[in-house]
């Protein structure tokens, strides 16, 4: 018996979803942004590195809507087309900052585990 | 208002989110565009980063919630259509699970109503019957023990006795008899019901001259035209006028189990039982205080049987124990274990059924591999592929679970007419709330049950395979096979324990049939009526029965009359006795059946005189007390001696001191109390020596007895016309009704064991079918490479049979195991007993074989150039 393979999409949000929320928000810090714009700056922040799949991304933007840390508001592209545009919440700031601080706390733990003497000096 | 508020809403939601992601799909096209790639190009690579949009939007939706209800709906509807298209699948399993679903349903209707329904009055369960512990038949309790209890008790609110007694109606039209119950004061207050008009018996109801009764409903309904202003007036009851004090609420019923007429006070029963301790005839029901515990109830009861039995030695010595049992335990009794093993044997059946349907859809969901790609192509991911199919399963298991409803239903009022008297409340027998919200879950279980795995393993689909393959089957992967394996495993065990069990039961049945009674019942016509007391004394009532026995006697086409208590057949007095010059250890004493039976009952039954003489005209109250005893009785009692000579002293008695009796004669063994019993001690005490006792009369004929009814009854009528008869019957009819319990058990056993078989056959014959259709490919090779028509039908054969061989080891074993159960309702036959498993395998191996060799032979008449151009 081999385990049944997860979807392939949900896998992904599983293993992304607390630091994909916490990413969306960051990128909104900076002003409304549609679902497109927000995976291109995200891909491009990290220079290429992170892409965010479609099928995480608007199930994250959709949770975190309903969470109300982020709010839709329909405006036009540049190319003159309308586009469902999402800013941060004065509810979504406050997380950001927490999440932020939480993320940084998980990095500095898991360089203490990986890199003991570096962390000391 | 809302709910349309909330679909638009919804349906609003579902555009924009269309239209996000056609958006962000322009945007990555124009981007492409923008870095010089071509218009054609750039669209198609920009939808293949996208994803499937349809699983992305499918996703997202779920993040709104209510989308599982949304989904349900959909797979209601495309479930439905499915089940509509694929018509002849629909049928086959519907009916199959109707039947698995309407006999679980059915049983758990009766276990309902018998075992699980509560007493018909409030806080049933603080409801308790109190029993002496005794030598006494039914070990009911005397008057004196009775007042004693409900004075010096602590446990009980309140506490009542109850005896049932007949009673004749006059000058109503037709005399009309009535079963009344004679109770004390106290019964309403046990039960707190209170009637409907009028009032409750009072402690001066009691008094002697009380004549009061409170009347049933429908009696007052049929009776009295339901007469409000009935409370104060007179009715006649035999022969004395009664005071009519209330009417009791339509459903009342006491005791639990029996429709009476009416009820009325102990001030009825004459002084000489309500002062004798040795006069054991009452039934004894209580209410427990709030606070206490049966333990509690026990400990206080006991010590009062014991106070008692050192106070009164003569009659209490041995009542030192009482019993106090929960009302429903009482009457419930021996009911429970067949009840609850005939459910074991549904479940079992329909575990069968399940097995089948799983084989079923298993084979349906293959064929349906396309489709299952197709949509998992599209975006359905596994675990919405595994919900559609299991909500499929459990729309067909729900349809099946509501013609099994109807089916339950129709079958139950069937089960009604033939349940037998023997079993308790067997009237509250029917479809209620809890029958259906048991046959809710049982559905949705089943279709669980069956529907899981086949959808867990269709839902394993390899995309490109199974579109590649475009609906081509070749041979099914060795798993599905396995699976399909264990299913004829599975079944033909479930199979053989069933069928072995019904077997044990069936063989013990003709035993029984075969059983010889130790006497001849053929031609003997029973009757039973009641001599009213008052006006009838003691004396009037001996002259009557001697009256009407001589004039039976005369009677053209009768041979004999005699007086016997109790008819065969139909009761279990059982009463204890001393033996002189012997001393038993406390708490042991002898018991035997008793039995009070007028001159010439040996003879006209055709009971064999052995040793000593019979009962004669010359034993009567003022010549010396006699007895006879029958040769188990002498055995048991008197092993390696004569017991003609002896003395013993029977406690069943109508005096408070019970005479001595020599044991005048010896006679053979009967069974009386139905034929499954083995032969049990037995004594006989003259009727000339028991006065004011009314046995019930047989009547010995020359040729088929019920013809001789009408003339019995005018016969009866000539001597006193106001003495209603009822229960009129047959011997063989009497028989018969003795085993009425066993072949309801047999009956239901056979019918259920049947239906397994015939599941079992058919499931059989199904999957290796499926695995023939399955394997034409193949067969076709085989033959073009050179297999002969019975190397095919071997193979086909010896595939299925493997697994039935594996079942009906695992089904012995299994049966081995479990026919240990129904040991107690055997008779004549172990549980273990070799020739039934013989049996029962031989024909379950025989059907399955059958069921094999259909499938297999059509397989040998595949014509391979037709099997190998079709793939």
């Amino acid at each position: 018996m081999h385990r049944p393979k997860k979807t392939r999409y949900q896998n992904r949000i599983e293993l992304l979803q607390g630091t994909l929320d916490m990413l969306i928000l960051r990128t909104l810090q900076w002003g409304r942004r549609h679902g497109y714009g927000i995976s291109q700056t995200i891909r491009a922040n990290s220079r290429d590195v992170l892409t965010v799949e479609t099928g995480s991304l608007y199930p994250a933007l959709h949770r975190l809507e309903k969470q109300g840390w982020i709010a839709p508001e329909w405006g036009l592209s540049e190319n003159k087309q309308r586009a469902k545009y999402y800013r941060l919440t004065a509810s979504g700031r406050k997380h950001l900052v927490s999440e932020e601080s939480r993320w940084e706390e998980f990095v500095q733990a898991v360089k203490a585990v990986m890199k003991p003497a570096e962390v000391e000096s | 208002m809302k709910l349309l508020a909330w679909f638009r809403r919804r349906r609003q939601r579902e555009q924009e989110l269309d239209e996000e992601i056609r958006s962000h799909l322009a945007m990555a096209i124009r981007e492409r565009i923008e870095q010089g790639e071509d218009p054609a190009e750039a669209e198609a690579n920009a939808r293949r980063e996208f994803g499937n949009a349809t699983l992305v939007k499918e996703v997202t939706r779920e993040m709104w919630g209510w989308s599982w209800l949304e989904s349900l709906i959909q797979d209601l509807r495309y479930g439905l259509r499915q089940l509509r298209r694929s018509s002849g699948f629909t049928a086959v399993a519907v009916i199959t699970l109707a039947l698995g679903i309407g006999a679980n349903t059915a049983i758990f209707s009766v276990v309902n109503g018998i075992l699980l329904r509560p007493l018909p009055y409030p806080e049933p369960t603080r409801l308790v019957s109190v029993q002496e512990h005794g030598e006494q038949f039914g070990s009911p309790t005397s008057y004196p023990d009775f007042f004693d209890w409900r004075t010096q008790n602590d446990v009980f609110s309140s506490i009542a006795s109850y005896r049932v007694q007949d009673f004749t109606l006059t000058g109503h039209g037709e005399p009309r008899h009535l079963q009344g119950t004679v109770v004390s004061s106290g019964l309403l207050p046990v039960l707190q019901v209170k009637p409907i008009l009028g009032r409750g018996f009072e402690p001066q109801d009691e008094k002697a001259g009380a004549r009061v009764t409170l009347l049933s409903n429908a009696l007052w309904r049929e009776e009295f035209h339901s007469d409000p202003s009935i409370a104060g007036s007179g009715v006649t009851l035999n022969r004395q006028s009664f005071t009519v004090i209330g009417v009791m609420p339509a459903g009342f019923r006491f005791p639990p189990t029996f429709q009476g007429d009416l009820w009325t006070t102990c001030a009825i029963d004459t002084r000489n039982p309500k002062e004798e301790r040795g006069y054991s005839w009452l039934s004894v029901i209580a209410r427990l205080k709030p606070s206490v515990t049966l333990v509690q109830a026990r400990a206080d009861m006991n010590v009062i049987a014991r106070r008692l039995a050192q106070q009164y030695p003569a009659s209490n010595a041995r009542r030192t124990t009482i019993r106090v049992v929960p009302e429903l335990d009482r009457i419930v009794g021996t009911a429970r274990l067949p009840l609850f093993i005939l459910l074991g044997v549904v479940a079992g059946v329909l575990l069968i059924a399940c097995v089948n349907l799983a084989n079923l859809s298993l084979a349906r969901n293959v064929v349906r591999r396309k489709e299952i790609a197709v949509r998992s192509a599209l975006g359905a991911g596994r675990e919405r592929l595994i919900r559609q199919l299991l909500t499929e399963s459990i729309l067909l298991s729900l349809l099946g679970g509501l013609c099994g409803v109807a089916l339950a239903d129709m079958s139950t009022r069937a089960l009604i007419a033939i349940v037998p008297r023997a079993i308790p409340r067997a009237a509250e027998v029917g479809v209620d709330r809890h029958v259906l919200a048991f046959a809710l879950v049982l559905s949705i279980v089943t279709g669980l049950l069956f529907g899981l795995l086949p959808a867990l393993e269709s839902s394993r689909t390899n995309l490109v395979g199974s579109l590649k393959e475009a609906g081509q089957t070749s041979s099914e992967g060795s798993r599905h096979r396995r699976f399909r394996g264990a299913l004829i495993t599975a079944e033909t065990a479930l199979a053989l324990v069933l069928l072995t069990g019904a077997g044990l039961l069936i063989a013990s049945y003709l035993q029984l049939m075969r059983a010889d009674p130790g006497f001849n019942p053929r031609h003997l016509l029973t009757l039973d009526f009641a001599l009213p007391t008052p006006p009838y004394t003691v004396d009037q009532t001996v002259s009557f029965y001697n009256e009407l026995l001589s004039r039976l006697r005369s009677a053209p086409g009768v041979k004999a009359a005699v007086g016997a208590w109790p008819l065969p057949f139909s009761g279990d007095p059982t009463s204890g006795f001393d033996i002189e010059g012997r001393s038993f250890p406390p708490g042991y004493f002898p018991v035997a059946r008793v039995h009070v039976v007028s001159l010439g009952y040996f003879q006209a039954l055709g009971i064999g005189l052995r040793e000593g003489r019979d009962f004669t005209a010359r034993d009567d109250m003022r010549s010396p007390q006699v007895v006879i005893v029958d040769k188990a009785f002498a055995r048991a009692f008197f092993p390696n001696q004569h017991p003609v000579g002896k003395r013993i002293r029977p406690i069943f008695s109508m005096a408070d001191q019970p005479p001595w009796r020599e044991i005048v004669g010896v006679v053979n063994n009967t069974k009386e109390m139905g034929v499954a019993e083995d032969f049990r001690p037995q004594y006989y005490i003259p009727f000339g020596q028991f006065r004011g006792f009314e046995p019930s009369i047989v009547v010995r004929t020359s040729s088929a007895s019920l013809r001789l009814t009408p003339m019995v009854r005018k016969i009866v009528a000539s001597l006193d016309k106001n003495v209603p008869v009822y229960d009129v019957q047959s011997m063989e009819q009497l028989a018969s009704a003795s085993v009425a319990r066993e072949r309801f058990n047999t009956l239901l056993f056979g019918f259920f064991g049947a239906l397994a078989l015939v599941l079992a056959a058919v499931g059989i014959y199904g999957v290796v079918a499926y695995s023939v259709s399955q394997t034409r490919h193949e067969i076709g090779i085989r033959m073009a490479l050179g297999a002969q028509r019975r190397d095919i039908l071997v193979l086909v054969v010896r595939n299925g049979l493997k697994h039935v061989i594996i079942g009906l080891a695992v089904g012995l074993a299994a049966a081995l195991a479990l026919t240990r159960l129904i040991s107690s309702l055997l008779y004549g036959v172990r549980p273990t007993d070799p020739l039934t498993f013989i049996v029962v395998s031989l024909v379950l191996s025989s059907v399955a074989l059958l069921a094999c060799y259909i499938p297999a032979r059509r397989a040998a008449k595949i014509d391979p150039m037709v099997a190998l151009r079709h793939e």
